[in-house]
């Protein structure tokens, strides 16, 4: 088994340096080819894991209510007013109506109580489309899943995908400047990416709100990062905003089990990938992706808080 | 992978599946106004991890990488160094004596190759 994975493995490094067979100006590679090739290795890689929760449908009435984003943590830095920014248009997004008179959103995935929507979007016929997605999971807080979304510690334990990680300037204990690499899936090329992480505590200012937290990872340039030859360097802008609801009947001054308590995430995620990956290509991805993702990382949340006290 | 162990497995794996996994404090080298300075590292499930320090772990993470692909470096010099390379990032360790040096080396050559089962190109 090692030997044959072995063998496919330098097989594949063999393609590669034949240019005109990955990803590039020149690649000769037909679309479907090219997601053929991509798509068998991620079906490889999805056989590592065990995806097992079944979600319950629960109704809960719709939160119209605005958040305020509550004062930063720590001490101000040189990217404080960026993340205020950041965080102001995460909320904004979040709270944009998805059938608004831009009536570009599209369900395009939809699973228990997770949907996903997108817009379709090309910037000089590169895929960005930003993208929404809304799920609600049981058993955890809001605080917990942006405290485990924030934590690189666990990372690379919930994200297969991810080779490398690493805080290149910590800026306050809210705020994270990250590097990471994403492992190659041929025949694309590589990825890196450079963002800043800060994690956010929002207010819903009606004096009864159990709790609402926001982590957002944008990209930003950074003089120790230049780009380099050997990644393609992938732009993002991402918001992890969670709202903890809790389930009636909870008598008053009495502790909340863990059943009762559900995570509200609305994940927004606009990324441009850069390099010569075909549209089609990204999109099918992306519809595969981020379920995926939004499956594995809350299951693996509930797996970690599980036994103990809820954080609110 | 280590996150679909259930805890009864655990017990059951202690001895067999997940052995090498290790973590102590490692001389890092962390730039050039601060040069080496201790860190706690921990080897397990095939990744390599560090912290500031034990006590600051709940303070986050700093770094993990996939040992997957990963290349060990000896020091040509320096007996009491080895380099941890992944693309373009490098981290240079050193460790207090031979001994421990030797036990990260088994460590982390046991995390490769277990990492090489769980990683498909």
């Amino acid at each position: 088994m090692e030997i044959l994975s072995r063998f496919k493995n330098e097989f594949c490094f063999g393609l590669s340096m034949c240019a005109s067979l990955q990803e590039g100006p020149h690649s000769v590679i037909k679309d479907e080819e090219f997601f053929d090739a991509m798509d068998a290795a991620l079906d490889k890689r999805d056989k590592e894991e065990e995806l097992n929760d079944k979600l319950q449908t629960h109704i809960q009435p719709v939160q119209h209510q605005v958040p305020v984003p509550v004062k930063m943590k720590g001490e101000r830095h040189w990217l404080s007013e960026e993340c205020d920014k950041k965080v102001d248009e995460a909320i904004k997004y979040v709270f944009e109506d998805l059938h608004g008179e831009e009536g570009t959103w599209q369900l395009v995935h939809e699973e228990g109580e997770m949907k996903v929507y997108r817009s379709e979007q090309e910037i000089d016929g590169i895929v960005i489309d930003p993208l929404k997605a809304v799920h609600r999971v049981q058993g955890i807080s809001a605080h917990e899943m942006c405290y485990y979304f924030f934590d690189g510690g666990c990372r690379m334990e919930w994200n297969v995908t991810l080779e490398y990680g690493e805080v290149i300037e910590p800026l306050s204990d809210d705020c994270l400047i990250w590097h990471e690499t994403i492992k190659r899936v041929w025949p694309t090329a590589q990825r890196d990416c450079v963002y800043c992480s800060h994690f956010r505590k929002l207010s819903m200012d009606d004096g009864n709100d159990p709790g609402t937290y926001l982590v957002c990872n944008f990209s930003i340039d950074h003089p120790d990062l230049p780009i380099s030859s050997k990644c393609v360097r992938a732009k993002i802008n991402i918001g992890m905003f969670c709202q903890t609801i809790i389930d009636p009947p909870v008598a008053k001054g009495e502790e909340v089990p863990r059943e009762n308590v559900w995570c509200k995430i609305t994940y927004t995620a606009h990324v441009n990938p850069g390099g010569w990956a075909p549209a089609s290509v990204l999109r099918a991805m992306y519809k595969r992706e981020y379920p995926r993702f939004l499956r594995k990382f809350s299951s693996y949340v509930g797996k970690r808080v599980e036994d103990n006290e809820v954080m609110w | 992978m280590s996150d679909d162990r259930s805890s009864d497995e655990d017990e059951e794996f202690e001895d067999g599946l997940y052995v090498h996994e290790h973590e102590g404090n490692l001389s890092k080298w962390t730039n050039y106004i601060h040069g080496w300075q201790d860190r706690w590292v921990s080897l397990k499930g095939g990744t390599m991890s560090y912290y500031k320090s034990k006590n600051d772990i709940t303070a986050g993470c700093r770094g993990s990488m996939s040992l997957a692909k990963a290349d060990i470096q000896l020091h040509e010099f320096d007996e009491l160094r080895f380099d941890v390379t992944v693309n373009d990032s490098v981290w240079y360790f050193k460790a207090a004596t031979l001994e421990e040096k030797q036990l990260w080396l088994d460590a982390l050559e046991a995390q490769k190759s277990d990492s090489c089962h769980a990683y498909i190109p």
